[in-house]
C-alpha cells in the first residue's frame, strides 16, 4: 500500500487541501496491522475476546498481553501497536482511581472512554503551557467494556478521538471478516455463554492459525464478578466448547 | 567606672537618650486572614425528606453586618435562583470561606454533570466536599459545613464536617455558634436520648424510646423551636431563619422572622 507523499504528511495537524489529516488516517491504517480483536455486549455482560499471535514455539504465550483490566468494572482489549495501549490504558486507569478517590463511586464506562479519547488527540506540538504530548497519533485501538449504572456497555476507540458504543464489533486485520459475521449472529437475545461461543468462532474464521486455547484470549465484564480475565482453564473449557458445538 | 564602649554608664552624668541604646521593641507580625461571623446552622432527615435551615444574621465581634445574609444554599442548579438543585449545603464560621466553597462546590457539581451525563449523588458529593476540603488542609475554609439532599433510595441523606473535611452521615446535626445549645435538644428530640419507656422495667432500669425517623411537619416544628430558643440565649443569632425542605417535588426554601435584639 503506497500513497504518494504530500506536503501535509509533515505537520500532522495540518489539513490537507482535501480536509484530511494524514497522520490520523495512517494511524488508522496501523490498526489494520494488527491482531483481531472482538467484543461482544449482551445484557448478562460483556465478553472481550483476542487472537494471539504466537510467532514462535519459543515465545512464551502467556506474556502477550492483549486485554487488561482498567478498574475493577472495566477491561479493554486492544489492536495496534501494544506500547501505544500502555499510555492510554495508565492514564484510564489513573481517571478512575482519582474519580473513585473524590467522589466515591466508579467511574462510568462512557466517562473513561471519554478520558481514553481526550488523551488520544493530545498529540502534535505542544503549546508553551502545556506538557509534552505524543508527537503522533497513537497506533492502536481500543475495544472497552465495561459495567456500571446503565448495565454493560461496549466502547471501540480510535486514535482519531472518536468513540462508538456498539453491541457487538471487531478490529484489527480480520476486522471486516469478522464484523460481517458478528452483524449475522448478534442478536439482542444472547446470553453470556452464548457470546462467547460467538467470540470464538469469529475468532477461529479470521485467525490465519488454528484456533487453540493458547492463542486466544478471553475476558467478561459483568454485574457479579466485575471485569475478568479467564485463566487457562476457563479458555480450555470455552475453546473445548467451541469445538463441540462446530 | 566606664562602660566597655567608653562611654559613660547610664547610672553616671547626664545620660541622653540619643546616646543610650535601647533595646529595641520585638515587632510582632500578625496575619489574621479569619473572621468569626456568627449564626448558626441546623439539619434533620427524615424517610423521604431532609431539612437545612440557618439564621441569617452576620456579626463581628458585637457588631451586625447584616440581618439578611443567607448561609444555605442550593448546589448545582441550572440557573442563578438555583432552580432544577438536588443538594443543599450550609456553611457556618467564617461568611466569606463559606461563599468560597459554595461558589467552588457548585461549580464541581455542575461540570460533574456537563461530564458524567447525569446528576450528581449525594454520597458523591459528600466525598468530593470532604476532599475539596482536605486539599486546603493547612490554610483550611474556616467553616463548618453540612450538606443535604435525598439518596439513591429517596431517603433523607445528611453529611456533617469540620473544617478539613472529616465527615460522617448523620440523622441530625446542629453547627455553628448556637450548636452547643441547639445539639442537646436534638438529641432529645430526634435521637430520643435519656427518653424512656413508663412502665418498661424496675427502677431506673428503663427501656430506651427507640428513635425513629419524624414527620414533615414536626421536624419543621423542631427547627423553628430550636433556632427561637437558641436567640434568646446567642448574641450572635437572630434575625430570620431560612430553611430550606428537600423532597423528592424538589426544593422549597421558607423564611421565618426571629427576633432582632
Amino acid at each position: 500500500m503506497f500513497i504518494a507523499r504530500s506536503e501535509y504528511d509533515r505537520g500532522i495537524n495540518t489539513f490537507s487541501p482535501e480536509g484530511r489529516l494524514f497522520q490520523v488516517e495512517y494511524s488508522l491504517e496501523a490498526i489494520k496491522l494488527g491482531s483481531t480483536a472482538i467484543g461482544v455486549a449482551t445484557s448478562e455482560g460483556v465478553i472481550l475476546g483476542v487472537e494471539k499471535r504466537v510467532t514462535s514455539t519459543l515465545l512464551e504465550a502467556s506474556s502477550v498481553e492483549k486485554i487488561v483490566e482498567i478498574d475493577q468494572h472495566i477491561g479493554c482489549a486492544m489492536s495496534g501497536l501494544q506500547a501505544d495501549a500502555r499510555n492510554l490504558v495508565e492514564h484510564a486507569r489513573v481517571e478512575c482511581q482519582n474519580h473513585a478517590f473524590n467522589y466515591a463511586e466508579p467511574l462510568r464506562v462512557e466517562s473513561t472512554t471519554q478520558a481514553i479519547c481526550d488523551l488520544a488527540l493530545r498529540f502534535g506540538e505542544s503549546g508553551d503551557d502545556e506538557e509534552s504530548v505524543m508527537s503522533r497519533p497513537f497506533g492502536v485501538a481500543l475495544l472497552i467494556a465495561g459495567y456500571d449504572e446503565d448495565g454493560p456497555q461496549l466502547y471501540h476507540a480510535e486514535p482519531s478521538g472518536t468513540f462508538y458504543r456498539y453491541d457487538a464489533k471487531a478490529i484489527g486485520s480480520g476486522s471486516e471478516g469478522a464484523q460481517a459475521e458478528l452483524q449475522n449472529e448478534y442478536h439482542r437475545s444472547l446470553t453470556l455463554s452464548e457470546a462467547e461461543t460467538l467470540v470464538l468462532k469469529t475468532l477461529k474464521q479470521v485467525m490465519e492459525e488454528k484456533l487453540d486455547s493458547k492463542n486466544v484470549q478471553l475476558a467478561s465484564v459483568t454485574k457479579e464478578k466485575g471485569f475478568r480475565i479467564y485463566d487457562d482453564e476457563e479458555m480450555g473449557r470455552a475453546v473445548a466448547q467451541l469445538g463441540g458445538n462446530q | 567606672m566606664t562602660s566597655l564602649l567608653g562611654h559613660p554608664a547610664g547610672g553616671e552624668g547626664i545620660g541622653y537618650s540619643f546616646s543610650q541604646p535601647t533595646a529595641a521593641p520585638v515587632k510582632q507580625h500578625g496575619f489574621y486572614p479569619y473572621t468569626d461571623n456568627g449564626g448558626s446552622t441546623l439539619g434533620i432527615t427524615g424517610s423521604d425528606f431532609a431539612i437545612l435551615a440557618g439564621d441569617t444574621r452576620s456579626t463581628s465581634g458585637y457588631n451586625i453586618n447584616s440581618r439578611m445574609v443567607p448561609k444555605v444554599f442550593k448546589i448545582g442548579g441550572d440557573d442563578e435562583t438555583g432552580e432544577g438543585a438536588h443538594i443543599v449545603l450550609s456553611v457556618v464560621g467564617f461568611a466569606a470561606d463559606g461563599n468560597a466553597l459554595k461558589e467552588r462546590l457548585d461549580a464541581v457539581v455542575k461540570m460533574y454533570k456537563y461530564q458524567h451525563g447525569k446528576p450528581m449523588s449525594v454520597s458523591a458529593c459528600a466525598q468530593r466536599l470532604s476532599t475539596i476540603l482536605y486539599q486546603k488542609r493547612f490554610f483550611p475554609y474556616y467553616v463548618t459545613a453540612i450538606l443535604s439532599g435525598l439518596d439513591e433510595e429517596g431517603k433523607g441523606a445528611l453529611y456533617s464536617y469540620d473544617p478539613v473535611g472529616s465527615y460522617e452521615r448523620e440523622q441530625c446535626r446542629a453547627a455553628g455558634a448556637a450548636a452547643s445549645l441547639i445539639m442537646p435538644f436534638l438529641d432529645n428530640q430526634v435521637n430520643f436520648k435519656n427518653q424512656y419507656i413508663p412502665g418498661s422495667g424496675e427502677g431506673h432500669a428503663l427501656e430506651q424510646k427507640k428513635a425513629e425517623p419524624l414527620p414533615q411537619a414536626t421536624v419543621e416544628q423542631l427547627v423553628r423551636d430550636a433556632f427561637t430558643s437558641a436567640v434568646e440565649r446567642h448574641i450572635e443569632v437572630g434575625d430570620h431563619l431560612q430553611m430550606m425542605i428537600i423532597t423528592r417535588d424538589g426544593i422549597q426554601e421558607v423564611f421565618h422572622p426571629l427576633k432582632k435584639d
